[in-house]
């Protein structure tokens, strides 16, 4: 087996355990919080038969010690049931599957927005180090990576929905909806995104393989695009998955600014209505998700520079 | 006398840092001819390495060439704009440098990157490129070629590294090769083979090699001339025969006397007195007169010019005029 | 001893100003300073001061920034929020160095299986998104400025923990250090005496950048309601309060937003400067 496939699916094995212990930590603060168990599964107040309930009571092992409880809960979450909302006395599942494809397209478009128009701006400004174009980008990505999202957004609604109005506020009625949101989250990303570019750029510049690359005669634009780049792209790229559960941070500020209806939003509205089902719900979907950006972001790393494929004691 | 390969003229090569002026190459000048081996040979700091780079024009930053010629083939080197010079490197003239840990692309196997220069310069299809690299790890002594090719930098022992450096440098048969210190970094076993191996290729290609080194050792066993090269400035120039029998530069005899094999005192290893000189700020007159012992007034305030004191045999010092 | 320490402050600060970078930041962060150490003087009128006279007018010479919905001034407000954000980024800051360089030194030092768990529970704190699981511990630990500046640090450290542990490996080799556990030194003392001392500059520089991320995830927290609690002039909430007005008065919003813009403009300046001087390789 070549020492890559070794690489990933020892990568994988390792996150199945990580994402089991992910939902021991959730039930264990389930567990902790205060009232009865079942009122998480079957909302306070519903009219339900007493056969339901018993019913119910079987399906999630309450009656069962407290272990044996967590593989039944284990089983119907594996299975996409979450309960019921407290609020809404719909099932959770429906709330998330509703909103999780909203949450995705402003977080996706966002990602690759911000590292599409960022490396070339982190390239631009390498090449043109110590001159006017590589501090014009130093100065606007500092001042946009010091900007707080939920600010920028309420400007750029104040400006392009209030003053200029020529796109839509809140909400995701038309498809111009998305525009404000996205530019929101990708902006300040973007800015980042673009400077670790040109570190990365400018010390790979700096390396011997480089000078080696020039004194064979290469043309400059296979040595900065295929050699220097090749190499600078591989921090960023493995960024690109590592940062996404982190871009989710933002993209819930942006939801609740723009009214986005996304899990953000739900999560806010479910915080502060204390509709903990959901609330632990998405945790959950969260935290496997960052699992498997984590996992991604290991194998294209490997994928990406054969030097990581190797196992202590190989050269 | 044939037309020399490469002939260097009055060389100049600083570097504008922010602590001053770093004067590394101060007025060199030399021929190398076709199919021997010149050795430069000085201390670390005396600007040996600034002027190979300055050959193949790879000074990096903050230098600069500021004047002189460098005459290869009959073309002023530095008149060259930089896409024409860049047909030169890799194809005419070539260079190995010191480190080969970190001197070849991690993320490039070693075959694809030796095949590089071949699909650049001749414009050889990447099939027949890939062949030719082959060919060139078992010329460079490395066993199972066609598998080598596929290992990546990081797989390959510091000696197999440079071994790669060769390959890669000589695919284009090039006539003139700089080695910057190529055994430096390599073990001690392995030196003495990598040696060997670069000395057969010249016999076999008649390729002129610039060898820059400390190890006055090495000059001794592959050089045809040296020069020796302190503060930015050539001191002594000449057959390796003649500067061993007969080293006038007092520089070049307490280097001779630092030598451990053939000194007559046992014991306490022989060090040339004093410190390396400032290249931002050398000292007036003769670089080396603060350390010489031989030093009169003349030396402090003139800076001697290197001259032809015996047949081919040239030293910059007051004391041989 | 002193003197040592005041010798290399006034040549970092040199250095300091020679980039023009960092400069920028040193100045911008000490104007802020300013404001905040002055606020009573500088700011007319207190921040809670309410005159329902004069609600949500526009920028004047009264009212520099305007008045909000109360009637407050809005630039005393946001004067007086210097002070919140100095004081919360420098606590959340402190906070999360000391767990983070404490774990980060046992990881590194050690080794092994203490470095295993300890590195196991960083990777894990380090990959969940921020501002959720301050979410979340805020949902638990209840609203306020204080629990937020606790939410905030406690998802925070490890950016402390991975570069202090990478730190402390490379140095935990070195000859010093084998000469000291040679005679016998015990490893509290050998990790206080040499090892921390040079780790202190790297910290310096991760402490100056993360000053930024704590102040735009607390004010972001107190955005959200989960933060400080009114009166308290946040910038974060002031900002929040402003979106109900947002079109008849967008000064309420507008203003605090610029001056957390440049607070974090100006730490993340110097920070960049301090890393220039201090560990050029440091990656963030």
């Amino acid at each position: 087996m070549s020492a890559l496939l070794r690489y990933v699916v020892k990568k994988i094995l390792i996150g199945i355990p990580v994402i089991f212990l992910v939902t021991v930590i959730l039930f264990v603060i389930m567990q902790l919080m205060p009232g009865d168990p079942i009122d998480l599964i079957l909302p306070p107040g519903s009219r339900v038969s007493k056969e339901r309930i018993q019913e119910i009571k079987r399906s999630w092992g309450l009656d069962k010690p407290i272990f044996i409880q967590y593989f039944y809960w284990l089983s119907h979450i594996l299975r996409g049931d979450f309960g019921y909302s407290f609020v809404t006395k719909l099932p959770v599942s429906d709330l998330l599957y509703a909103r999780i494809p909203y949450t995705l397209e402003l977080m996706l478009t966002s990602e690759v927005l911000a590292f599409l128009l960022g490396i070339p701006l982190g390239v631009i400004a390498a090449l043109h180090r110590a001159r006017l174009t590589d501090s014009l980008i130093m100065v606007s990505t500092a001042v946009l990576w010091s900007t707080p999202g939920y600010w920028l957004g309420i400007m750029l609604m104040l400006a392009f929905g209030f003053y200029l109005r020529i796109l839509p506020i809140s909400g995701a009625f038309s498809p111009a909806s998305i525009v404000l949101p996205v530019t929101t989250l990708t902006l300040p990303y973007l800015a980042m995104v673009a400077r670790l570019m040109r570190t990365e750029m400018l010390e790979v510049l700096n390396e011997d393989y480089i000078r080696t690359a020039w004194a064979k005669g290469l043309p400059s634009r296979r040595v900065v695009l295929r050699h220097a780049l090749r190499n600078a792209l591989i921090p960023v790229t493995i960024l690109f998955f590592l940062d996404l559960p982190w871009l989710l941070g933002g993209a819930v500020v942006v939801e609740i600014v723009f009214a986005w209806p996304g899990m953000g939003t739900l999560l806010y509205d479910s915080i502060i209505r204390q509709d903990y089902p959901v609330v632990m719900a998405i945790i959950f979907i969260i935290a496997v998700l960052t699992v498997i950006c984590n996992t991604l972001g290991d194998i294209v790393s490997a994928i990406l520079d054969p030097r990581i494929r190797l196992e202590k004691g190989e050269y | 006398m044939t037309e020399p390969l490469l002939r260097v003229v009055d060389l100049k090569t600083y570097y504008k840092t922010s602590a001053g002026l770093v004067r590394a190459v101060d007025g060199v000048s030399f021929e190398v001819y076709e199919d021997e081996t010149f050795c430069v040979v000085g201390e670390s700091g005396c600007g040996k390495s600034t002027l190979a780079l300055s050959i193949i024009r790879l000074v990096p930053y903050p230098g600069e060439i500021v004047d002189g010629k460098i005459i290869y083939r009959g073309i002023d080197l530095l008149k060259l704009p930089e896409s024409e010079m860049r047909k030169i490197r890799g194809k005419e003239i070539a260079m190995i440098f010191q480190n080969p840990m970190n001197s070849l692309n991690p993320v490039f196997t070693i075959g694809f990157q030796i095949a590089e220069a071949p699909i650049i310069h001749f414009n050889m299809d990447s099939k027949r490129a890939w062949r030719k690299a082959i060919e060139l790890i078992a010329k460079v002594r490395m066993s199972d070629p066609d598998v080598r090719a596929r290992n990546y930098p990081h797989e390959l022992s510091g000696g197999m590294r440079q071994r790669t450096m060769i390959a890669m440098m000589i695919s284009c048969g090039p006539k003139l090769l700089l080695a910057d210190e190529p055994t430096t970094s390599v073990d001690v076993t392995v030196q003495a083979q990598l040696l060997k191996l670069l000395m057969d290729i010249k016999k076999e290609r008649r390729m002129s090699i610039i060898l820059i080194t400390h190890n006055f050792g090495l000059v001794a066993e592959v050089c045809n001339r040296v020069a020796v090269m302190y503060a930015g400035k050539i001191v002594e120039l000449g057959p390796v025969r003649e500067i061993f029998r007969n080293p006038m530069h007092p520089y070049t005899r307490g280097l001779m006397k630092c030598l451990p094999i053939g000194t007559k005192r046992k014991g306490q290893l022989y060090t040339i007195p004093g410190q390396p000189p400032n290249l931002i700020n050398p000292p007036p007159g003769c670089r080396f007169h603060p350390r010489c012992p031989y030093r009169t007034e003349k030396c402090r305030k003139e800076d001697p010019p290197l001259t032809e004191v015996e047949p081919s045999h040239y030293v910059a010092c007051h004391l041989h005029r | 001893m002193l003197m040592d320490a005041l010798a290399r402050l006034s040549e970092w600060i040199q250095l300091i100003l020679q980039n023009k970078y960092s400069r920028a930041g040193f100045f911008i962060i000490l104007f802020i300073v300013i404001l905040a150490i002055g606020a009573p003087i500088i700011a007319p009128k207190h921040y809670a001061e309410v005159d329902l006279n004069n609600r949500l007018r526009p920028p004047s010479l009264q009212h520099l920034f305007g008045t909000d919905e109360l009637g407050r001034d809005v630039f005393s407000r946001v004067v007086y929020g210097a002070r919140i954000a100095l004081w919360v980024g420098i606590l959340v800051v402190t906070i999360e160095a000391a767990i983070g360089v404490t774990l980060g030194m046992l990881a590194g030092y050690y080794g092994g299986k203490i470095d295993k768990i300890i590195s196991a529970i960083t990777d894990m704190v380090w990959a969940f998104p921020p501002l959720v699981l301050a979410l979340g511990v805020v949902t638990l630990i209840g609203p306020g400025l204080v629990n937020v500046v606790t939410a905030v640090a406690i998802v925070s450290w490890p950016t402390f923990t991975r570069i202090v542990r990478a730190k402390v490996q490379s140095l935990v080799n070195r000859e010093f250090v084998l000469a000291a556990r040679a005679i016998g030194e015990s490893d509290l003392s050998i990790m206080l005496r040499y090892i921390l001392p040079n780790v202190v500059p790297t910290i310096i520089v991760i402490a100056t950048l993360s000053i930024p991320s704590a102040i735009l995830s607390t004010t972001a927290l107190s955005f959200l309601g989960f933060g400080a609690q009114p009166p308290t002039p946040d910038w974060g909430a002031m900002v929040s309060d402003g979106m109900s007005q947002l079109t008849r008065a967008p000064w309420i919003s507008s203003f605090p937003g610029i001056f957390i813009v440049i607070t974090c403009l100006g730490f993340n300046l110097l920070g960049d400067g301090l890393r220039d001087i201090l560990d050029p390789k440091l990656k963030m």
